[in-house]
């Protein structure tokens, strides 16, 4: 079965995704990496309704505004 | 300054990990606030001494990494490079060790003298969370201290270690990460920075794994240094590598690191139970939600007022139990609010030194300078004081509880509208409380513009000040309380709608292309607020305001003094033939476009451009009255002369001390032009807009 990749701020509540890839500007990249949000991440989605969308990533809790969210591609798992 | 001193110590983390509680602990209250040079980023120092030993303790600004991103993360790294500490503390956060060992693992590659402090293990025992600490430390070849820096567990243990690498007892092993595929490019382009002698201070390969990552500071340094052509050389390498492993070399670097840490992870860490509890995550999800959390956060914004307020100036308590019927202590609350009983020391010490001065016969324009003009001025430059230091506190404790983050992710979307992210909320909402820290807090936002154009909003928010004035003035001229309360609101309502007008104007008129940030922010676990932390940082952030703006405000102060008492004829005019009056009275004609026609109202709003409160005082002082009410009956203040001197003095420019830190906050002089001549003449056309729209209706 092929995995099924979807932007980050597509993941529905309580989900869990591993980062494939990111598309978007460097500076935007650069600091979610620097969080800690890697390629081959994992990365669960505590809250995604209205506003920026909560994930816990590497045992820390983060909001992320929507289009940072929809540059981020994952792998749901 | 090093011989003053046996060792230095640097104290670094990232935001969260209670870096300021345990810089706390470790320096008690031998410490000062200052500024890094030429930045606008606070520095903390302080002295420890241990065993004999004194050490001078430097805290660093809280950073998640020591790239050029932020001005912060250059002062860590060139502090660390180029002072050269005896030892570096980083402190991990036990809760959250994966990710606060990201800046650990930066450290160790940039020097061994470093020692980890474990911070909040005992919070991470009760998660069910086991931290094999010794493994760690072999893991990382540097000693790690397991502590609690707000329950004040293993701070000896720490200092003795901390010691040991100092006096070279312990001996740091050899830290390296292999970032495998490209180091063949990491010594390339060390070749080219060793060659070029291009950033003597760091280690090469640092620079160069910093290089690869695309390090802006360090790339300028090379352009100036050694010019274009050496800095064309390994962008070339740096595309090459981009070519060669099919992926951008940033990620690859930062992806190694973290695996690194990921991998150390597995070993040291045992999890017992859920790692981020159930309620916090209940939690998060009401309190961050647009719809759900505001009003929660609202209730908790206007609680916060509330006791701000209250303890300030005695409003609005006071009226809670006027209304209840225990008038005494409405009484008592209004007589012991602190600024109450700041201006009853001041009127008692120019009476007491009044008389003094009387006995031994000084001219009265010298009695007066020193009663009226110095002390006063001292006064008036120390009311700012509680404003900000209650201001600071209830917000520090909001801040380190862990909601404050909380808040700004609820107020994402709406401060959107107005081009900032939800990270400003924090800064405007201090706004509140007193526009100085409004403008200070602005700190905190990364993007340059986004931080200039939260400067220049901040000055808008109605502060504390100007709602005393309010409420002297409604008291005055309305009886009803429910239409005080309508007018109250309603002016809290016009600067609103000003703040979001002029949110939306200087976007489009200063930032063409500017995009606001998007929001990217830690919710860092709920925890209880160190209230001796958080008093010491505010107690620091408002002596230190004092000292900056102090003299400032106490000079215009004397010149103050000076207009009021001096006339064409020299001292001891009556006040309506002194230069102020003078000055007031050529105003008229500007005054008169929006009713206000008497020089009283004018000097009022002059004097106001000191501190707000200073409209209300002189008021009463030009009328030869003994409080506002009266001074406004005296004065013969109509309904409509009322309305307009409050939405002018809402919004006409913000006070000097505001100003002033518009100006060090922004470093333009022409940021704190642009504020000021905005709101004056947005507070003269709304005045000339209140004024004929009353005149035409009634």
């Amino acid at each position: 079965m092929r995995p099924r990749v979807t932007p980050l701020s597509m993941m529905p509540t309580g989900s869990t995704g591993r980062v494939v890839a990111f598309r978007g500007g460097y500076g935007s990249m650069r600091r979610m990496m620097e969080m800690g949000i890697t390629p081959g991440t994992i990365i669960r989605v505590i809250n995604n309704s209205v506003g920026p969308i909560l994930i816990e990533v590497r045992g820390a809790v983060y909001a992320l505004g929507r289009g940072m969210a929809s540059k981020v591609l994952v792998e749901l798992l | 300054m090093k011989n003053k001193y046996d060792f230095i110590v640097a104290v670094s983390g990232s935001p969260n990990v209670g870096k300021s509680t345990l810089f706390n602990i470790i320096t008690g209250e031998r410490q000062h606030v200052g500024n890094w040079p030429g930045k606008t980023v606070e520095r903390y120092e302080g002295l420890l001494i241990h065993h004999g030993y004194r050490i001078k303790i430097v805290d660093l600004p809280g950073t998640y990494s020591l790239g050029a991103l932020s001005e912060e993360e250059v002062i860590a790294r060139d502090f660390i490079v180029k002072e050269k500490p005896d030892v570096v503390i980083v402190i991990a956060d036990a809760l959250r060790l994966e990710h606060t060992l990201y800046l650990v693992v930066q450290l160790l590659e940039l020097t061994g003298k470093v020692v980890v402090a474990l911070n909040k293990m005992d919070a991470a025992d009760k998660r069910g969370i086991h931290i094999h600490v010794d493994r760690l430390s072999r893991k990382l070849s540097v000693p790690v201290v397991p502590v609690s820096a707000l329950h004040n567990i293993g701070i000896n243990n720490l200092i003795d270690r901390v010691l040991d690498v100092a006096k070279g007892r312990v001996k740091p092993g050899k830290f390296k990460i292999n970032y495998n595929g490209i180091e063949y490019y990491i010594g390339k382009v060390e070749e080219i920075l060793r060659n070029n002698n291009s950033i003597p201070d760091y280690p090469p390969r640092w620079v160069a794994i910093r290089l690869l990552e695309g390090d802006k500071e360090f790339e300028n340094k090379i352009l100036e240094r050694n010019g274009e052509k050496v800095l064309e050389k390994i962008y070339e390498i740096k595309n090459i590598a981009k070519r060669e492993l099919g992926e951008d070399p940033e990620t690859i670097i930062v992806t190694t690191r973290y695996n690194f840490i990921h991998n150390i992870i597995k070993d040291v860490i045992a999890y017992g139970k859920v790692v981020i509890p159930s309620i916090t995550i209940s939690l998060d999800k009401i309190l961050t939600h647009p719809i759900l959390g505001l009003p929660i956060i609202v209730l908790l914004l206007f609680s916060t007022f509330f006791i701000i307020f209250s303890i300030n100036t005695g409003f609005p308590l006071n009226i809670v139990f006027k209304d209840l019927g225990y008038e005494n202590i409405a009484k008592a609350i209004e007589e012991n609010s602190l600024s109450s009983i700041l201006s009853k020391i001041f009127e008692f010490l120019s009476i007491v030194i009044r008389d003094v001065l009387n006995r031994i016969n000084l001219p009265d324009y010298i009695i007066s300078f020193i009663c009226d003009g110095i002390i006063i001025g001292i006064g008036s430059v120390l009311s700012f004081f509680p404003l900000i230091l209650i201001t600071y506190i209830i917000f520090g404790i909001i801040e380190d509880s862990g909601l404050m983050a909380r808040i700004a992710v609820a107020s994402d979307t709406i401060l959107r509208k107005i081009g900032l992210s939800g990270k400003a909320i924090m800064p405007l909402i201090l706004g509140f409380g007193c526009n100085v820290p409004a403008v200070l807090g602005t700190r905190i936002l990364e993007d340059d513009r986004e931080k200039i154009l939260a400067i220049m909003l901040a000055p808008i928010i109605p502060c504390q000040a100007r709602l005393t004035v309010l409420l002297a003035i409604v008291a005055a001229i309305v009886k009803n309380p429910l239409q005080q309360a309508n007018i109250l609101i309603s002016l809290y309502i016009i600067s609103l709608i000003i703040l979001v007008v002029m949110g939306k104007a200087l976007k489009i008129l200063l930032f063409k292309k500017y995009r606001t940030p998007e929001l990217l922010i830690e919710l860092p676990p709920y925890h209880r607020p160190s209230f001796r932390v958080i008093s010491w940082l505010s107690w620091d952030r408002g002596i230190h305001f004092i000292k900056k703006a102090g003299t400032t405000i106490f000079l215009l102060s004397i010149i103050i003094w000076f207009m009021l008492n001096f006339g064409l004829s020299g001292y001891g005019v009556e006040l309506s033939n002194s230069y102020a009056a003078i000055i007031s009275k050529s105003l008229i004609p500007i005054g008169s476009l929006m009713g206000l026609d008497d020089w009283r109202l004018i000097l009022a709003l002059l004097n106001g451009f000191v501190a707000k409160e200073a409209v209300i005082e002189t008021l009463t002082l030009a009328s030869g009255a003994t409080n506002p009410t009266d001074a406004i009956n005296i004065i013969g203040i109509s309904y409509i002369q009322a309305l307009v001197l409050m939405t002018v003095m809402m919004i006409y420019t913000p006070c000097m001390p505001t100003l002033i830190t518009v100006f060090s906050e922004s470093r333009k002089l022409k940021y704190m032009i642009i504020v000021l001549i905005y709101q004056l003449s947005l507070a003269f056309t709304i005045g000339i807009i209140v004024f004929n729209l009353y005149k035409i209706l009634f």
